[in-house]
């Protein structure tokens, strides 16, 4: 076997992205089963499974797999009709191939069992029904059939010729060679020149090329289909003969290798071409070597910094050039670096498909999920920390937000619910939103279930928005009753946390009987961010740039007309303010004109008053160490120019901070 | 060459690319201790390429020192298919895969 990474692992990675492709493939084919190219999907993903299982020693999944994969054989020839049940039973099928290959060992083998039999329940069924292919036993509708143009048969000559490492990759060329029979009338003629003698060969490379001509009444696509997963690093030469017209009997086979020199008259639609690359070639990298180039990325952009702090003492115009022209390059190269990490938000939608509709079932809901935005970029480490919140926000729009089919139909709503996922790009931050059509949240139950357990005083004046912020609070639930979905209070406060680790926020809006959106705001990357740079007493911090709203000047009479009560009348609107000074403790000179940074919270508008604003720092963030671990109003450090650190300030925490130190200064 | 060596090689079971190593050095050793082979597939339960194309750099091995590889047995019915699949004919390299067969 090749050196390198472990294949097994190179091998789990590939095949999960297959069962991802697999069960958005049936959840796909439940609304719309009479759709082929699905079927072909499905069974393109459990053969691949099975090859590159047997190949990697998981015999266990390629057996299992194997009855799947003839099942959906059957299915691809119209011999079985696609049955919700058959679908349910491949999405569970699918499961247990991934238990297989996940944990060989603790696979429960009785389930498989299971499986393979109410398979051979449902492939024995269809011999009492085969009479109609296709009957309308599946739940969704079937579509009338499309009417199939007049078969048309097309003469092919097709060379190939497989990676040399094919076979060590795990593709298997006779199933390959079977399915490529399959299409038409196909002779195929191996060249053995290439095989060098037994000394020389290397037994598991490819040496065989092939010539092939095929008639057939299928598109040349079907031909690339064939090598789909092939088609790196292979070569393969598709002509095109002629047309054969279908009752014309198939012309004798030429010689194959006589190349066919004419160009087809009849069909200038397909000329002779090389078969394109379905997409760009990529490579697999392994994550740590991305955080590691993103670490260096860091390093080099802080000293570029402190390069241009230092150019900037000389008069040297030579060295400033260089200096810009070095800054431009990290600038660019951080921007690059930052790409590799991104990766579409899409998958992660895909997985909560089969979740919203596994739930909705066991609730006895009907349920929809559509998605848009799929395409949204995020950091690969911001989508992997992402997917726990959003089951847990799903959850709760399902359980809590959507009603019973009845309910809803008696409130004029259609029986089945919506919950929409959708991601969009807005200025350095992505917004993730899940909005869903049902009851909404009700702030007077909010309120009541906060009082009962005292999270609020009773009475207490707060906006519905603040309201709604509640039920992330540790503990809280308004459900009645716990069910297993949701309910037991724990879930909404991890989803807080986790989105605030991640340096972004939860909006929600709902409006009673018509349905909730929350929407949380999250950071393109982890890495590095926009700051503002301030300066309090001697020492420099960042508040994140985003966050920023506007920047004003706190005047002796506006201090004096609040009487100290930290508020800032801006345009009219009452903002409260955070003396950072004296918060922090920091002693120094006395400011006379300190100057108030304006955030955006979920909560409101607050200021914070610093003693100067120095201006935007594009900041590498560094984690603190485990000693400053329980100093929660920092998010992190980062490293000036000239060498010095300046804390990045957590504006959620620190606002939170700051209103329990308001609320002991208040009551001593 | 002395035709000292007759050698039989047999092989069974599954004959796929986990055992295309050892089925090398198996033909290997044939081909440098003897100069007529026969092989003996009756046994072989499953084939791939691999198998196939070892087959055909033996005999390419053979030509080259003057050695003969015959097949004694009737090729397994796997064999058989495999050769169709691939698109296999009668010739140079490949005329022992198709010997003992009854067309």
């Amino acid at each position: 076997m090749s050196t390198g990474p472990d294949p097994i692992a190179i091998f789990r990675a590939e095949a999960d992205e297959l069962f991802e492709q697999l069960e958005a493939v049936l959840l796909d084919m439940e609304t719309d089963p009479c759709n082929d190219e699905l079927v072909n999907t499905a069974f393109r993903a459990m053969h691949t499974i099975k090859g590159s299982g047997a190949m990697f020693g998981f015999e266990a999944v390629a057996s299992f797999t194997h009855h799947m994969e003839n099942a959906f054989d059957l299915v691809r020839k119209g011999q079985l009709p696609v049955t919700q049940a058959l679908i349910e039973l491949a999405l569970d099928a699918k499961d247990h191939m991934r238990s297989l290959i996940e944990a060989p060992d603790k696979a429960d083998m009785e389930l498989g069992e299971a499986i393979l039999t109410r398979l051979s329940a449902i492939i024995g069924a269809k011999d009492h029904t085969e009479a109609k292919p296709k009957p309308p036993v599946a739940v969704a509708v079937p579509l009338p059939a499309k009417p199939k143009p007049a078969p048309t048969h097309h003469k092919f000559r097709i060379r190939f010729r497989l990676a040399q490492e094919a076979m060590k990759l795990g593709t298997n060329p006779l199933p390959l060679l079977a399915e490529l029979r399959g299409l038409g009338e196909c002779a195929i003629t191996a060249h053995l020149e290439d095989v060098p003698s037994l000394d020389d060969i290397d037994p598991s490379a490819c040496y065989l090329r092939w010539t092939c001509e095929l008639i057939t009444d299928k598109p040349r696509d079907a031909i690339d289909d064939v090598f789909l997963f092939v088609i790196d690093d292979m070569e393969l030469e598709v002509t095109e003969a002629e047309d054969v017209v279908e009752d014309v009997p198939p012309e004798p086979l030429e010689p194959v290798q006589q190349k066919a020199p004419q160009q087809p008259a009849k069909s200038p639609s397909s000329p002779p071409e090389k078969v394109e690359r379905r997409e760009e070639p990529g490579i697999r990298v392994q994550a740590e070597r991305l955080d590691a180039l993103i670490d260096q990325v860091g390093e080099l952009v802080i000293a570029q910094a402190r390069l241009r702090q230092f150019a900037n003492s000389f008069n040297d115009p030579h060295l400033k050039s260089l200096v810009e022209e070095i800054e431009r390059l990290s600038s660019e190269l951080r921007d690059t670096t930052m790409g590799i990490r991104m990766v579409p938000i899409g998958a992660l939608f895909t997985r909560f498909r089969r979740l919203v509709r596994d739930l909705s079932r066991d609730l006895g809901k009907e349920i929809g999920l559509t998605t848009s935005g799929e395409e949204t970029e995020l950091d690969k480490t911001v989508i992997e920390r992402l997917h726990d919140p959003l089951i847990h926000l799903i959850r709760n729009s399902l359980d809590h937000g959507i009603g019973m089919p009845d309910e809803r139909e008696a409130g004029g709503k259609p029986r089945q619910g919506t919950i929409h996922l959708s991601a969009s790009h807005s200025g350095p931050q992505v917004l993730i939103s899940i909005t869903d059509d049902g009851r909404g949240m009700d702030p007077a139950r909010i309120r009541a279930k906060a009082e009962e357990t005292g999270l609020i005083a009773p009475g207490a004046e707060l906006s519905n928005n603040e309201l709604f912020h509640l039920i992330f609070e540790p503990g809280f639930s308004t459900a009645s009753t716990v069910t297993n979905v949701s309910g037991r209070g724990v879930g909404m406060d991890v989803v807080k946390r986790t989105i605030d680790s991640l340096r972004g926020s939860i909006d929600i809006e709902s409006v009673m009987g018509k349905g909730t959106t929350m929407t949380l705001r999250l950071p393109l990357t982890l890495a590095i961010i926009d700051g503002l740079l301030v300066r309090i007493g001697h020492g420099r911090y960042v508040i994140p740039l985003s966050a920023v709203e506007e920047c004003v000047e706190l005047t002796t009479q506006e201090d004096c007309r609040t009487h100290g009560r930290d508020f800032l009348d801006i345009r009219d609107e009452v903002v409260p303010f955070l003396r950072l000074k004296s918060l922090f403790n920091v002693t120094g000179p006395e400011n006379h004109y300190p100057k108030v940074v304006i955030v955006s919270t979920s909560q409101g508008r607050v200021g914070f008053a610093v003693d100067q604003i120095i201006g935007d720092h594009q900041t590498v963030i560094k984690s603190l160490s485990k000693i400053h671990s329980n100093v929660k109003i920092f998010s992190g450090a980062t490293i000036l120019g000239d060498g010095s650190v300046a804390l990045i300030l957590d504006v959620p925490r620190l606002i939170d901070f700051g209103q329990v130190n308001d609320n002991r200064l208040k009551s001593a | 060459m002395t035709d000292t060596a007759h050698a039989v090689v047999t092989l069974a079971g599954p004959m796929t690319i986990r055992q295309a190593d050892d089925v090398a050095t198996t033909l290997m050793d044939a081909l440098t201790q003897s100069s007529a082979i026969e092989l003996d597939f009756s046994g072989v339960s499953s084939v791939d390429l691999t198998f196939i194309q070892l087959l055909v750099a033996a005999a390419k091995s053979a030509e080259a020192d003057g050695k003969t590889l015959t097949l004694q047995a009737p090729a397994p019915a796997c064999l058989v298919q495999a050769c169709e699949l691939v698109g296999i004919q009668p010739g140079r390299w490949t005329n022992h895969l198709f010997q003992g067969r009854a067309s």
